[in-house]
């Protein structure tokens, strides 16, 4: 948290928050703020996601009937709300998750090989 | 345009509730509690603004005038023109607009000029916003020949008033006239910054001013013709 604020974290490409959210609760059901910092540590701090922006692609999310929503207790023993993947949310991950690899892979090709740059 | 929306309660709450795991998280990282706090709060970032987008995500449109002769795709609109949309509209659940003005509030205190708005009458019931004292506007409250009223927000009620809830019902001065205070607004922003307007009053007369479009941050301007959907160009 400390350390690395100062430092130039990478920014969201649009649309890829959702992707994120969505693997995210593949392991659970999670609140917010849990989601938040999920993606922060598996990103090994390179994505922050910027909270704010958090609630509103949960929504989106939610209406789109990808993922469903109930408030619960969370481990500290607070309210929270906590989301889960829903079947259709499932759908999609794989989807999108196929797509982003394909799209990953195909601009890797296009940059070429790490060590060839000059 | 509000189907099946979350209340602004229930979001508050979410917010809330992350505010203070991420406090407790912070704490345990070896942050005092007002620096976790802070931190929490800065990590979150502007909660205005989030819940501006969480109730714009996608419903909540300005439409403007296009003029294509000259090249202005966000025209503002005449009253005349906007009553004629509103009641040709086939494509919104609903429609409001908005005005941002000032005007000067006098009373037993010194003179102070506020921001305010001039709304349509159906702007809060449209937007699901309850003022958390008195009243919202009626549809009366928009018509010609209709008694002048005012909805106070939350924080000109505190700061000028000292939260005095007699301030529901008696006459607000401003601009040299007077206007009875049926509400107070509810304190947090919701969608079109409420929260900056101190007064709101449902505009009358054919204004000499211009208006604008209802609401919402930058994010989602529309030009007419849309479709049904609400999808912008």
């Amino acid at each position: 948290m400390s350390t690395r604020e100062e430092k130039e974290r990478l920014e969201l490409l649009q649309g890829t928050l959702d992707l994120l959210i969505l693997r995210t609760l593949i392991f659970g059901p999670q609140h917010g703020q849990g989601i938040a910092r999920a993606i922060q540590r598996t990103s090994e701090d390179e994505l922050l996601v910027e909270h704010g922006a958090l609630y509103p692609a949960l929504q989106r999310l939610e209406e789109r009937g990808w993922i469903g929503a109930e408030w619960g207790t969370s481990a500290n023993n607070r309210k929270a709300r906590f989301y889960t993947l829903t079947r259709a949310g499932r759908k999609q991950l794989v989807n999108e998750t196929a797509k982003w690899r394909r799209l990953a892979a195909a601009i890797g090709r296009v940059l070429g090989p790490e060590a060839g740059e000059g | 345009m509000f189907p099946r929306r979350r209340k602004q309660n229930d979001f508050n709450a979410e917010v809330e509730a992350h505010l203070q795991m991420e406090t407790e998280e912070l704490k345990e990282q070896g942050l005092s509690e007002e620096e976790a706090r802070m931190a929490a709060r800065r990590a979150f970032g502007n909660v205005t603004l989030a819940q501006e987008r969480f109730y714009e995500s996608g419903r909540l449109v300005i439409v403007w005038e296009q003029n294509p002769s000259r090249g202005w795709t966000t025209n503002i609109v005449s009253l005349a023109n906007f009553n004629d949309w509103r009641s040709q509209n086939t494509v919104f659940s609903g429609m409001a607009a908005v005005d941002p003005t000032s005007f000067n509030l006098a009373g037993s205190d010194e003179p102070i000029e506020i921001g305010g708005e001039l709304v349509t009458a159906n702007l809060l019931s449209l937007l699901g916003v309850q003022p958390i004292r008195g009243r919202g506007f009626q549809p009366e409250d928009d018509r010609p020949g209709s008694a002048p009223v005012a909805i106070a927000s939350y924080g000109l009620w505190q700061r000028r008033y000292g939260g005095d809830p007699r301030l529901i019902g008696r006459p607000i001065i401003l601009d040299g006239r007077s206007y009875p205070v049926v509400g107070i607004a509810i304190r947090a922003a919701l969608t079109i910054n409420i929260s900056r307007w101190h007064v709101l009053r449902p505009e009358l007369r054919c204004p000499r001013r211009r208006e604008k479009w209802i609401p919402s941050p930058a994010a989602s301007r529309c030009s007419i013709p849309k479709t049904r959907d609400g999808a912008c160009r």
